[in-house]
């Protein structure tokens, strides 16, 4: 049993080198799809690494939705803090920093012409005011809907003010990117399926006498798939290579002019390029497809060879 | 029994019928000789065996198998305990002559070390151990009609079906190639060989199986 396995290993070990150095032996046929197939993954994966970076810039951009908790008038300078300490304590809160009635009076003040105007009013009118940036983990609509909800709950609160509606904005258009990140795979997923079905057509096409000799002396379809399998291997596996390196190339080009805009604006942007993690799954996924191709297409193709005498 | 056909024809598209009503046996260990004018319907009766064509009607039953029975998926299976020879040797241009005699033995699932005991000695016995590195093409017809021979009885299948396995080499060769078969039947190999060449036969003690027309007389 155990010798049966190792046989029928190191027959796929014989299939995979034999089919990898059928490939090798016409470089230029075999570069060509390749670099197909690899242009074909490289769309995709440069709208995953964007809509990263779009990600990684908007969780930045989020600080600016804050929620703004209007305490309840008089409150004394202790059941300020004391409701300040609460809101602290509350889950998904980032950080909350109270702004009392005479701080908020001063600031007011420096403002031009608001002095004048001021002087009319015989007290403070201003509450004292909680400003709560929601923690990192609070970063959808939904999510900051909650929040605004429980901290309105609050006994003490007179108002709450929920700054929202450019958030809602922002996430509808990077769920617009991703959305379209999508439709992109999964069209440029099936082009790599029948880039490699195709280019295998034709090798299947081109080794007839051999499948309807093999065929002849008792070869079962899955012997003879299976270096057509590996070759579906190989091509998923080479085009995803390449396609980490144009996505790399690019992104690194593409880096040095972000800096060069940002640094205009006095801002940074560091642009992430494609993790190994997510490197890998690109290899995994083009093999996959590859394997696919080949199956489909050598499998039907199969069906119509029959052994001659 | 090794063989039995009991009333088969076989009709093409068309109309043609290759062969008619045929009657006959092939006893295990039995080597015989199919002759007959070429379209007497001797590569028909061999397609039949070997599950290339399929009876218009009739019964045929090969080693134990039902052959109108046969599941699709079981044919791999079924062929793969045959040998087969042809008149073309169906070798495999880009593979080492040890490679070709090898793939029965492969498509089987046999570890390597075995495989290449195995080709070893089947090389031997056509007498080619020292080409097996040679690619096909750079053998004479002869020694390519040999590693034919030697790739369809590597595996020990217990039936060996030859078509015309001289037609392309002169007299010499021929009756070298034969004493190959019955070496081969020593060991108690069945074999059935259809050839046209009567004066290469007519020497040799085993029966003769004559087709004429479609039929068997």
């Amino acid at each position: 049993m155990l010798n049966a396995l190792r046989a029928q290993a190191s027959y796929h070990v014989q299939a995979a080198i034999n089919s990898f150095n059928a490939l090798c032996q016409r470089p230029l046929a075999t570069m060509m799809t390749v670099i197909v197939i690899a242009i074909a993954l490289t769309l995709p994966t440069l709208f995953w690494v964007c809509t990263d970076n779009l990600k990684q810039m908007t969780i930045d951009w989020q600080k600016g939705g804050h929620i703004s908790l209007y305490l309840k008038t008089p409150m004394t300078a202790a059941e300020e803090k004391a409701m300040l300490e609460q809101v602290r304590a509350m889950d998904g809160v980032g950080k909350a920093v109270l702004k009392s009635r005479d701080e908020g009076l001063v600031e007011l003040q420096k403002q031009e012409g608001m002095q004048d105007i001021m002087m009319y009013l015989p007290e403070n009118p201003l509450p004292a005011v909680i400003d709560v940036m929601p923690a990192p983990g609070v970063n959808d609509p939904l999510k900051m809907k909650q929040l605004f909800e429980r901290l309105k709950a609050l006994g003490q609160t007179e108002q709450a003010k929920l700054d929202m509606e450019w958030i809602s904005r922002l996430h509808a258009i990077t769920g617009f990117v991703a959305r379209i990140a999508h439709a992109v795979m999964a069209l440029l997923a099936s082009a790599v399926v029948l880039i490699v079905g195709n280019t295998l057509r034709l090798a299947i096409h081109n080794r007839r006498e051999e499948i309807q000799v093999l065929k002849l002396i008792g070869a079962t379809d899955a012997f003879i798939l299976r270096p057509f399998l590996y070759s579906g291997v190989w091509y998923g596996l080479a085009g995803a290579v390449f396609a980490v390196l144009f996505v790399n190339i690019f992104m690194l080009s593409v880096g040095l002019a972000v800096d060069q805009l940002a640094l205009v604006y006095h801002m940074h942007y560091p642009l992430l390029g494609l993790s190994v993690k997510q490197a890998y799954m690109i290899v995994l996924v083009s093999i996959c497809l590859g394997w696919l191709g080949a199956k489909l297409s050598v499998k039907r193709q199969l069906g119509l060879i029959e052994p001659y005498t | 029994m090794m063989i039995k056909f009991n009333q088969v024809s076989k009709r093409y598209p068309g109309g043609f019928e290759a062969l008619s009503q045929v009657d006959f046996e092939l006893e295990r260990g039995e080597l015989a000789f199919l002759t007959g004018h070429s379209g007497a319907g001797k590569s028909t009766l061999l397609k039949l065996i070997a599950k290339l064509e399929t009876p218009s009607s009739g019964q045929l039953l090969v080693n134990g198998v039902h052959l109108n029975q046969l599941h699709k998926k079981a044919i791999p299976a079924y062929r793969s305990g045959l040998g087969i020879t042809f008149q073309s040797p169906n070798l495999l241009h880009d593979r080492s002559v040890f490679d070709n005699v090898a793939l029965p033995l492969q498509i089987q699932g046999m570890a390597p070390v075995m495989v290449g005991k195995r080709v070893h000695a089947a090389l031997d016995m056509v007498g080619l151990l020292s080409k097996e590195k040679m690619l096909p093409q750079h053998l004479s017809g002869g020694e390519q009609q040999r590693v034919g021979l030697a790739r369809a009885v590597v595996h020990k299948p217990a039936l060996l079906l030859a078509d015309e396995p001289t037609g392309n080499l002169d007299p010499g060769l021929s009756s070298e190639i034969m004493k190959i078969f019955e070496q081969f039947n020593q060991v108690g190999v069945s074999i059935l060989i259809a050839t046209h060449d009567l004066a290469l036969i007519a020497g040799m003690r085993h029966r003769i199986i004559m087709l004429k027309r479609g039929r068997v007389c």
